[in-house]
Order: structure tokens, then sequence, then C-alpha cells
């Protein structure tokens, strides 16, 4: 594919012009054109603006591809992104894999690439370029937001989101879940031991664990220092400790499962609060945690 | 190449994307779906090696995209990986190729996971070589940029547009000094075999002194889409065999 070069003019270019593929030349039109220069600048304060809404930097990329595609009947467009967290990314239309043509994107500058070429009166690839890499750092800005950085696990506010869309969702829709806190069991003597290296690494082994056995549709939070949370969809609590065995069974984690209690709370069987559902659970933990003492 | 067609989800691909592409050294995702299983395929590049998630970091790709792929999945994922490699180093050509368009080859394998397609990319066997990217001229500010990427790595090299074909020259140079080439390289002349300005119809031959100490003087010869592209082309033909060794 070939790269777009020069300075270019108008996103607006992404999108149908009035009588044909081709978006006007802001540049050479001048003055004879403000309608599409008004255009461009309108459809570039919407990419803008929904870079700054979306819940998806990504879709907006293939959302922005997809468009230079169909607007200029393209066979395909790819766009390739430095971004410091990222790394070098390359991004073709529809999400597609890449083919055996496709072998110098991999070592492309970043920058929109067409097949074929458009020429460099068209649109604005720098702005649509800086706008992808907005999306992309937003998405990964916003994924680490919502995780834990030790474990990879939902952190306490995105889990305890999860937790009320759990519990909305069930009294809405009668979807009943279980509720379950686990607690490290002498943790605090691995921080006194060992140091708080050897500690990390116990939860970072643990939260690689629920990743290897829980099953889609699940979530797991850490929503502590040594405190997890899951929410387990269409399960009772009864088959809990079998999950939690895979869960001491994973394989591809070295180091040996830590020990760690648990208690359970049903929703909407026992509780179809927030609070009461957290309690209840947490009640049950403190129970079998003085059992282990 | 078929039009590319849009994967469609019922669940969220788009986290599913955004976390395979934190993977180390994951640097393209496509999917692609037959039946009801979802191809997933990432192109990996082994010696990019990502620290924003340093947990992840000594886990195999393989093992770690499967797994995420599934934990966003409820219906099977084959996962295809695309390594990427440098090719090993071959005996650099008797001739010089007759166009002076170097290309960086990688090679390429395989590490599937329960796929069921063939590799989409196959490697070439050839050696790799630094690439021009871009010969940029900005006359408002009298600068030429001459851009080559080797490996992952870019240079850039400049020289006064004003200087023409030569300024091209002087700045590819620059771009190939800036690769660790220990090539120390310096234009004897340059000159414009024919420019009809139509595409790759501009033609640009140039000799070069200090590149090779058995023939004082190289000679390249390039096509380009422009006098000062094809003068950045032939420049690279001209340091082409001593440039495959030195790289």
């Amino acid at each position: 594919m070939s790269q777009q070069s020069g300075i270019a003019r108008g996103l607006g270019a992404l999108f149908p012009g009035p009588t044909g593929h081709r978006a006007t030349d802001s540049a050479s039109a001048g003055s004879d054109a403000p309608s599409g220069v008004m255009r461009m600048n309108a459809l570039g304060d919407d990419f803008a603006s929904a870079v700054a809404t979306s819940e998806s930097g990504i879709a907006l990329i293939y959302k922005a591809l997809d468009a230079l595609v169909e607007q200029f009947a393209l066979d395909d467009a790819a766009v390739v992104i430095e971004e410091a967290s990222l790394g070098q990314q390359v991004f073709c239309a529809g999400r597609r894999p890449l083919g055996a043509d496709d072998e110098e994107l991999l070592v492309s500058a970043p920058g929109l690439y067409t097949r074929p070429a458009l020429d460099d009166h068209t649109f604005d690839r720098s702005m649509m370029l800086t706008l992808c890499v907005l999306a992309l750092r937003l998405d990964a800005l916003r994924y680490d937001a919502w995780h834990d950085a030790l474990t990879g696990l939902y952190d306490r506010r995105s889990f305890d989101r999860l937790l009320e869309m759990a519990v909305a969702r069930s009294s809405r829709y009668g979807w009943p879940f279980t509720l379950v806190i686990l607690d490290l069991d002498h943790f605090k003597i691995i921080n006194d031991e060992q140091g708080h290296q050897a500690g990390d690494a116990v939860l970072r082994d643990l939260g690689e664990r629920f990743r290897r056995a829980l099953r889609f549709g699940d979530n797991a939070g850490r929503i502590g220092g040594d405190e997890f949370a899951m929410i387990l969809p269409n399960t009772e609590p009864d088959l809990v400790p079998a999950l939690l065995d895979r869960v001491r069974r994973a394989e591809g984690v070295e180091s040996p499962c830590p020990g760690f209690s648990f208690g359970v709370a049903q929703c909407p069987q026992e509780a179809t609060e927030f609070d009461k559902l957290v309690q209840l659970a947490d009640a049950r933990l403190y129970e079998a945690k003085q059992a282990t003492r | 190449m078929s039009r590319p067609t849009r994967v469609e989800a019922v669940w969220s691909i788009d986290d599913l994307e955004l976390e395979l592409r934190k993977l180390p050294g994951v640097r393209s995702a496509g999917f692609d779906e037959f039946d009801d299983v979802l191809l997933v395929q990432l192109h990996v590049v082994d010696r990019q090696q990502k620290l924003d998630h340093p947990d992840r970091s000594d886990q195999p790709v393989p093992v770690s995209a499967s797994r995420i792929a599934a934990r966003h999945s409820d219906r099977p994922v084959t996962v295809e990986i695309v390594r990427w490699r440098n090719a090993p180093p071959v005996e650099p050509p008797l001739l010089a190729p007759a166009s002076s368009e170097t290309v960086e080859t990688a090679e390429t394998d395989t590490d599937e996971i329960a796929a069921t397609r063939p590799a989409a990319i196959t490697g070439t066997g050839e050696p790799a070589r630094a690439r021009l990217l871009a010969v940029l001229a900005f006359p408002d500010t009298d600068e030429l940029e001459v851009h080559l990427v080797f490996d992952g790595r870019r240079t850039i090299g400049r020289a006064p547009v004003s200087n023409g074909i030569e300024g091209a020259v002087v700045a590819t140079i620059d771009a190939v000094r800036d690769l660790g080439t220990g090539i120390d390289a310096r234009i004897v002349w340059a000159r414009a075999v024919e420019d009809v300005g139509d595409g790759n119809r501009s033609v640009v031959a140039v000799a070069l002194d200090g590149v090779d100490a058995r023939s004082p003087v190289r000679y390249g010869l390039s096509t380009g889409t422009s006098l000062i592209d094809a003068a950045a082309r032939a420049t690279l033909d001209a340091l082409n065999r001593r440039l495959s060794r030195a790289l």
C-alpha cells in the first residue's frame, strides 16, 4: 500500500462528497469551496468528539478505516501507529488478518496507507493519524484505570461497578449470580518473612490463576490488599468450592497456590442489594477465617 | 486482495483486541470467522519487548493470547501467531539489483494453536536490508529529509533541498551513516539521466567514493517518482553491496 505524502487537508474525505468519490480539494479550491471546508471541519470535530466520548478507541480507528475504504472504493486501508505504551501497531480495515501482500506494513513508518494510493489532496492524513493515536492512547488509559496494575484483574472501583450492574440485572431480569469474597490466609507472614516482593508475587500468581480458571462471563477483581472477589453468574453456591479447586490446580503457574478462605452470597435468593450482599459474603468469609485459626 | 469484511460479534471484540495488543511484541491483530470459530491472528515481533505489563512478559504469547481470547469469547477460538524475525545473514549478491529499491524482508514462521489455516505470510529468504521510507522536501524551510528503516530502527538524513539531487544523495548518505554502518561515502557527482515527471520516469545516476577500498568509485542508477526520490534510490543502489555486508 502506498502512504499519502505531504500535509493533507481534510478529514472530510473519509465521508461521501456531494458529487463523487473524491472529496473537495480544499487547498486547491480555496475560497471557492467554503462548504467543503466547513464540512471537513465539522466532520473533524465529530471524529474528535467521538474519540473523547466513545468507550472504544479501537472501534473508532476501524470505523475510520472502513469509512475510508467505503468512500473511495478502496481495496484496503491501514494505519500504522507508534504509541509509547503500546509500541508500533498496525490496524487494517475490517479487522482482517494480514495477508502475504501486507508484509511491508509491519515495518512501515507510522502513517496512513491505502490500496490503491490516494492523492495527497484528498484528506488530512496527519489529523487522522493523530486522532487514531489519541483513540488508542485513551483506550490504554481506560484499561489501566479499570484494572489492578499488579494482578491485571479488575480493581476495587471497577469491580464495585460490575457488582452494581449484576445486582441491577438480577433484580430486573431475575438473573441469579453468586458473589464470592476471598482472602489469603497468613498473607502477612509472607510479607513479613519473605518481603513485599514475595508477597506481590503471590498476589500476581493468584491473579494469573483466576484468569486461567474462570469461565467466560465470570469476573474477578482485587478489592483489597490480599482480598479478591468474584461474580459468578448462574452459579449455585455449592458449586463454588469446585471452581475454587480449579483455581488452585490451574496449570502453568509454577508457584504453589496460597491458602485462602472465602465467603459466598447469592443474589437474588439471599440478598437483592449491593451492601447486604457484600455484608453477607464478608460475614461468611469472617466465619471461614475464624475456622482456620 | 479481496475487499475486507467486518467481523461481526455479539460480544465486545474491542476489549479482546486491546488486551491482545498489550502482549509483548504484538504488532497487528486480525480477526476472521469460519463456521462457528473465531480466528485470531497475531503478528508478533520477537525482539520488541513491552514494559507496560511486566507480569506478562515472561508468558509465551501463544499461551497468553489463547487464554485472553478464551476469556473474552463464548465460542471456539483459534489463535494463530505469526512470528517475525530478521532473515539470517546470507552472502551479498554478486550484482546489484536492477532496481535500487531496497526492501527489508522478514522471515516468518507460525506457531499455531489448533489453527486450521496455513500461515498467512511466508519468508522470502532474502537478506534484511535498509529500506527507503520516504524522501520529503520542504521548500519553505529549504530542508530535504531522507527516511530509512532497518530492523525497526528509523534514521533521517538531512540536506538543503536547494541542493537538488546532490542534496538527496548527501541526505541519504547521512541517513545510512546514522544506521551505524561505518560507511563514510562521499558524493563525486549526481546526474539526472531522465526526468519526464510522469510517475516512475525520473532516472538519476550517482557516483560515490569512500564506499569500498577495492573500488574507489561506486556507481548507482535508479528510477524514482521524482528526481530527489530517484537520487536517494540511486545512492542506495551505489551502496548496495557494501550496505548488505555492513548491516
